[in-house]
């Protein structure tokens, strides 16, 4: 059975991405712009947060941890689904769908917010006379 | 919306008789559901009919060991439900055409939900607390 | 029955995206009997209905399976829903099956791809993935996610989707739709596609009906039944017939899917074109489920079945689902006895088993 080349229904598709620029993007160089409601990661800033502990108590994950007495606001972002309920849910409006991806994690980690954080102290500086 | 249908209950000797109504009038058996209650265990068939099922349902006590006639030989899409039954709740099912003998489901526990019922309530412990503070 | 070999097919194989063990009794190099076991990925979903609220369960529910995962999610809100007693506003109803027909699209298309792969045919393996890929796009323009949607929940959907964005959607449908076409015609005409399918696999009418079998793997074989005909959502309104096909092997069981697409396809432009405007959600806020019910959708792998029981507590007292993929294990036993070893990762992807679909 012999079969000329263009009998085959896929030699057109495959003849036409043979010569066309691949349709896959190079991923490092070239990134993909988000779309506008893409969930990408929960981003959280810290100014305005009263630590209600609202978004904490409607998490499904309990991914957030909110202590009011230390103010801080703790999230774990690989347990996270990205359900955007506190988003919805807090008032101050500190909490917000980023459409960026968060990158990949090397390690489990928490990500805690302390606010009114206090530097340690300057270490004193000795005088040392050069010789 | 799906159409409101009826759950109706039947005995243990009921059970094979149905079935045989159901197959002359050309039903088709839709499933099989098991649910382990307190005392009993409780098992949910339904046939359908151009888009309409009818669901019964059996009781079976728990001691002696639950044995439940089998359905394989009238409809023979019962010996998967069957096998899947016996694999999670322990149920025996005399006359089962299709036997797998407890190998159709390799669950890590075996017969996982003949035990009891109640549930453990679980507490979730929170992934930040136990974290370091960083 | 002392010429017999036993080959293990499974758990792990090139073929199967999921794990399902086969034992394959063989004389020869023809199939005598297999012997199926699954569970190994078993997750005990069903259980977690009884300890958390039914609400936070909607997620849970979605994620049952990663490829039909709208439309467990929206199977689960319907049925509370009607313990209820509430329904869904009528834009919520439409978006839902605009989303359930997308992701049956995807679904289909992923089907196609992984059943040329199956067949040793690479090049059309990754085209179909290039249209499934433009599929995946527009639900994440619509959604926000990729693989799940997260929109369905109890009492209506989370996000409207704008009538702006909704005419970039029936736009990029006509493109997809033209990408399409082209590997339509392939799987019906190209012969290497028709050497390994066509008479593989038989499964009569009868057959296909007393064994249980649901979905594409039932109407292939020429028995018509679309549990969407039941008018849930809003299949009700529009205009369309069950797809069949007569002749029952895995050739037609490839053709009923490639068909579904682009039925697909028109349904998703017949709501678009009339999508109601309004409330997406009503508010569900002091209600509890009552009572019990059995409810069936239509996944792109057949009927799905969830038996949800309630008494008005938190929390579910039982929620079972029997997926399409275990009503359709008895018919793929019954195609595999008397085929060629060869054969046997053909049958096995047309019935599309979805593994962990099947172990909840």
């Amino acid at each position: 059975m012999s079969w000329s080349w263009s009998v085959w229904p896929i030699s057109n598709l495959v003849m036409r991405s043979a010569l066309h620029k691949p349709v896959t993007r190079l991923y490092p160089t070239e990134r993909r712009t988000p779309y506008a409601r893409t969930r990408g990661h929960i981003e959280f800033r810290i100014d305005n947060c009263n630590f209600c502990t609202i978004c904490a108590h409607k998490c499904p994950t309990l991914a957030i941890q909110v202590n009011k007495q230390d103010k801080t606001w703790a999230i774990d972002h690989s347990r996270c689904i990205l359900c955007s309920i506190c988003v919805e849910d807090c008032r101050e409006g500190c909490i917000s769908l980023s459409p960026v991806p968060s990158p990949p994690m090397r390690a489990k980690e928490v990500l805690t917010f302390r606010q009114e954080y206090e530097a340690p102290p300057p270490r004193e500086t000795v005088a040392v006379a050069l010789p | 919306m799906n159409p409101d249908e009826p759950f109706n209950a039947l005995t243990l000797d009921q059970w094979v008789p149905t079935a045989e109504q159901h197959q002359r009038d050309g039903f088709r058996l839709v499933q099989m559901t098991g649910t382990a209650r307190a005392d009993h265990f409780e098992i949910l068939i339904s046939y359908e009919q151009d888009y309409r099922c009818t669901h019964y349902r059996v009781q079976i006590p728990r001691d002696p060991p639950p044995e439940l006639p089998s359905l394989s030989a009238i409809f023979p899409a019962a010996f998967t439900y069957e096998n899947e039954l016996k694999d999670l709740f322990g149920l025996n099912f005399p006359g089962l055409t299709v036997d797998y003998g407890g190998n159709f489901l390799r669950t890590k526990t075996k017969i996982p939900f003949s035990g009891e019922v109640t549930v453990k309530k679980e507490t979730r412990t929170p992934a930040a607390k136990s974290a370091p503070e960083t | 029955m002392s010429n017999t070999t036993i080959v293990p097919f499974g758990p792990q194989h090139p073929v199967l995206p999921e794990p399902i063990h086969l034992d394959l009794e063989l004389d020869d190099e023809r199939v005598v009997r297999a012997l199926p076991s699954i569970g190994y990925v078993h997750r005990g979903l069903e259980l977690l209905a009884e300890r958390y609220d039914f609400i936070e369960m909607a997620n849970v529910a979605e994620r049952i399976c990663g490829i039909c995962s709208f439309i467990h999610g929206q199977g689960y809100c319907q049925g509370v829903e009607q313990l209820m007693g509430v329904e869904a506003p009528p834009r919520a109803a439409w978006l839902r099956t605009v989303w359930g027909e997308i992701s049956r699209i995807q679904s289909h298309v992923l089907w196609l791809g992984l059943a040329a792969d199956a067949l040793g045919y690479e090049s059309l393996f990754q085209h179909s993935w290039r249209i499934r890929e433009m599929m995946v796009d527009i639900i994440e323009e619509t959604t926000g996610g990729r693989v799940i949607f997260g929109v369905c929940k109890v009492g209506g959907i989370r996000k409207n989707v704008d009538d702006e964005t909704l005419g970039r959607v029936r736009q990029r449908i006509g493109e997809i739709r033209v990408a399409f076409d082209e590997i339509a015609t392939i799987f019906r005409e190209d012969p290497t596609v028709r050497q390994r399918t066509v008479g593989v696999g038989l499964l009569s009418a009868a057959d296909a009906r007393a064994l249980g079998a649901v979905g594409p793997v039932l109407r292939a074989s020429g028995v018509v039944h679309d549990t969407r005909q039941l008018g849930y959502a809003a299949y009700g309104a529009l205009e369309w017939e069950p797809i069949i096909e007569q002749d029952g092997d895995c050739y037609a069981r490839c053709l009923v899917r490639v068909r579904e697409v682009d039925q697909s396809f028109d349904l998703i432009t017949q709501c678009l074109d009339r999508m109601p405007a309004g409330e997406i959600e009503v508010s569900v806020k002091g209600k509890r489920p009552t009572g019990e019910a059995m409810f069936r959708l239509e996944q792109p792998r057949g009927e799905v079945c969830y038996y949800i029981s309630a008494s008005g507590k938190k929390n579910l007292d039982r929620f079972r689902v029997r997926t399409p993929t275990f009503a359709n294990i008895a018919p793929l036993i019954h195609m595999l006895g008397g085929c060629e070893l060869a054969d046997v990762p053909v049958i096995v992807l047309t019935i599309d088993p979805c593994v962990s679909c099947n172990e909840r």
